[in-house]
């Protein structure tokens, strides 16, 4: 209700890469706050923290007939008992196994009603291992995924890199993931600012504070299965036409798209319209007051096999003549 | 204080008595349950704390919650007097108290919480009944027999008293609910993908009933004919066992966070929408009956029901603190507590149908009670 909602900060990441010990580099800085940490399986590496949960990872399939619509129960179940606790939280962080599909665990914050009301999704982070980036990508769909998945990417283990490696690894992430902030690290060593409470899931906080990140590079290339799309115009949108084609585009397509967000300039509107969506799940509200700014509509495509050329043509069309 | 009672909506005329009083306490933590035994309230909270208050105005409860005279035992302190609405007894539970039963028998409270034990109150303080290595213990069931079962993750365990009748592993997921039918025979284990019934003196699978997906909040009708459950889908499913069929009931808009069964076992009381909504197993299932509907007009969610104990009354918490007590049949409902802006979070109504205790996510807990058992 009128509470403020608790961040909740979600680790992916390869088996290997780092994750463990980002979190307990997170967990041990000096910061005087309070973390509840989700754990899927007890690691040979502990985790430093008072408040540590094991889950077991359970999938809950929906019977609304659309294969992609999955949650974690695990997560449902968890989060909302560690919300009844007296104890003041400032945060909540899931760390996932290195092969969890990252789909369920982020629509788990669009789809229950009790974790939607008192909690909010403020990042989903991967680590990324350097030196193994290149043949994990090769060998698995799933860190394909992570990476697709990511609002912030933290490149692990960059001194067993030279320059040139690390240039690679970040063009191979751009081409999967155009517009998550990249941070190259040393030993997981990361400033808890870069990744707790950061709002990287937001995307409206997160172009207020790098305007530039959904700016389109006319480099495109489609060898890759999973690839970004941006979309813009400064033409009001015409909303039962852009309700119509998303919704219709989602349906058909939600199966392939991984991510997808957008901050809408809707006709006659003051405010910006705002949503997130992880395949045909979606969550969309009214964001702040256009005010002085360009009234933009930016929509953001991550997935397979996207034809660029035709969502700008059918974006395009929703806007007034 | 909340004597002042509003006009109804519009649906129903205002004809009820106001005949309600109410008093209202903060405890600053989330009310995980409320369970009442012939003589007193347990009230689980979040701050790891179970509160005991006494049912009776002047009434005398022994330290175990119990009245000297309904059950006797010895005791290790003297009788104390809970002196409305100051709390009778404040037990440490040693962790976050989650699910709570009472013993028909020994109307002893059991309790589950997420340091891997079932505590039972005994001798005057909460004592370890059982004790798991790991895991939280999220549902516990009590039978008319006397028996007891407690479930964590995906194990289910059935206790005679402290010694263990069965073990019965789940292999489709986590538990998600736990019922005795009520000739205390089988067992109602709900989970993912659908409900099996364990025969506990057998220890064997009489039936297993099939769903896809997840199974919470189940309810077994009191004639043990329906086993209702509700899923992430916004819906009831419901199993007729005699016919062998399943059927749902939809129309939500939100997460159905609670179901019971009326006194007369004959309907069915869900939360999940902007009004309660009670659905008739009067002559067969309710396929093609809309459900009896009440207390539509107050801005909230319903969030939590409670069938009282003998009349055909449902109470309904709103997850904006409203609390009504509606007469189903008739479409009609009192208000028993205004909107706090604060989910209700648990309801209970003592034995005898005279008082509701209420409890709220932000720790508000409430005491209705009833002047006129007639309103």
């Amino acid at each position: 209700m009128s509470t403020e909602k608790l961040p909740v900060t979600v680790i992916t990441g390869f088996l290997g890469a780092g994750k463990t010990t980002l979190l307990n580099r997170i967990l041990t800085q000096d910061h005087g706050k309070k973390y509840a940490v989700i754990i899927n399986e007890f690691g040979e590496e502990g985790i430093d923290n008072d408040l540590v949960v094991d889950s077991d990872e359970e999938i809950f399939e929906m019977n609304n007939g659309c294969i992609c619509c999955t949650v974690r129960g695990d997560l449902i179940r968890i989060i909302s008992t560690l919300l009844k606790r007296s104890e003041q939280l400032d945060g909540m962080i899931i760390e996932t196994t290195g092969l969890a599909d990252p789909a369920p665990v982020v629509q788990t914050f669009f789809v229950d009603d009790d974790v939607k009301e008192r909690v909010k999704l403020d990042a989903v982070i991967t680590v990324v291992d350097a030196k193994h980036c290149h043949e994990h990508l090769q060998d698995s769909h799933e860190a394909e995924e992570q990476i697709a998945f990511a609002d912030v990417i933290v490149v692990n283990k960059t001194d067993l890199v030279n320059d040139s490696e690390l240039a690679a690894v970040r063009e191979q992430i751009g081409k999967l993931n155009r517009y998550a902030k990249i941070h190259p690290v040393m030993q997981s060593n990361i400033d808890i600012n870069k990744v707790l409470d950061c709002g990287a899931f937001d995307l409206q906080r997160i172009l207020d504070i790098e305007p530039q990140l959904l700016e389109d590079e006319d480099d495109h290339e489609h060898d890759e299965s999973i690839t970004s799309v941006s979309l813009k115009t400064l033409k009001p949108l015409v909303p039962e036409k852009f309700s119509q084609w998303i919704r219709e585009f989602i349906m058909q397509r939600g199966v392939d798209i991984l991510r997808s967000k957008g901050i809408l300039n809707l006709a006659d509107q003051e405010n910006r319209y705002v949503f997130q969506g992880v395949h045909m799940v979606m969550d969309s509200s009214w964001g702040e007051p256009w005010g002085e700014k360009a009234r933009q509509s930016r929509l953001v495509f991550i997935g397979r096999n996207l034809d660029e050329k035709a969502l700008r043509e059918d974006f395009l069309a929703c806007t007034q003549s | 204080m909340y004597s002042e009672l509003k006009p109804l909506d519009d649906h129903g005329a205002n004809t009820l008595s106001p005949q309600l009083e109410t008093t209202e306490q903060a405890l600053r933590a989330y009310v995980t349950f409320i369970q009442c035994n012939a003589d007193a309230a347990f009230v689980g909270l979040g701050d790891g704390s179970v509160r005991v208050y006494a049912l009776s105005d002047n009434g005398v409860v022994n330290e175990n919650g119990v009245n000297e005279s309904a059950v006797s035992e010895e005791l290790n302190g003297g009788p104390w007097q809970n002196l409305d609405p100051s709390c009778a007894k404040v037990f440490s539970a040693g962790g976050l108290p989650l699910c709570a039963a009472v013993c028909p028998v020994t109307q002893r409270l059991l309790l589950g919480t997420d340091q891997s034990c079932l505590l039972e109150v005994s001798g005057g303080e909460l004592r370890n009944k059982a004790q798991l290595a790991k895991g939280w213990v999220e549902h516990v069931a009590v039978s008319a027999s006397g028996l007891s079962a407690y479930a964590s993750n995906k194990t289910c365990y059935v206790l005679d008293g402290t010694r263990q009748l069965c073990q019965i592993p789940q292999s489709a997921g986590s538990i998600s609910g736990l019922q005795f039918s009520a000739d205390s025979k089988d067992l109602a284990i709900a989970g993912y993908g659908g409900i099996g019934i364990w025969r506990v003196a057998e220890n064997k699978l009489l039936h297993e009933l099939q769903y896809p997906g997840a199974h919470l909040n189940m309810r077994w009708s009191p004639d043990g004919r329906y086993l209702v459950t509700a899923t992430p889908d916004k819906e009831i499913h419901c199993w007729d066992l005699s016919k062998k069929t399943s059927f749902r009931m939809r129309g939500y808009p939100a997460k159905i966070r609670s179901l019971c069964w009326s006194a007369d076992g004959k309907h069915l009381a869900a939360a999940g929408a902007d009004s309660v909504t009670v659905w008739p197993f009067v002559n067969g299932n309710p396929s093609g009956k809309p459900p009896y509907e009440f207390g539509y007009s107050f801005e909230g969610i319903v969030t939590e029901v409670a069938a009282h104990p003998s009349e055909p009354i449902i109470a309904a918490g709103y997850n904006n603190g409203t609390v009504l007590m509606g007469r189903y049949l008739k479409g009609e409902a009192i208000i028993a507590r205004a909107a706090s802006n604060d989910a209700v979070s648990a309801l209970a109504w003592s034995g005898d149908g005279r008082q509701l205790f209420v409890g709220t996510q932000k720790g508000q807990l409430c005491r209705v009670a009833l002047k006129n058992p007639n309103f």
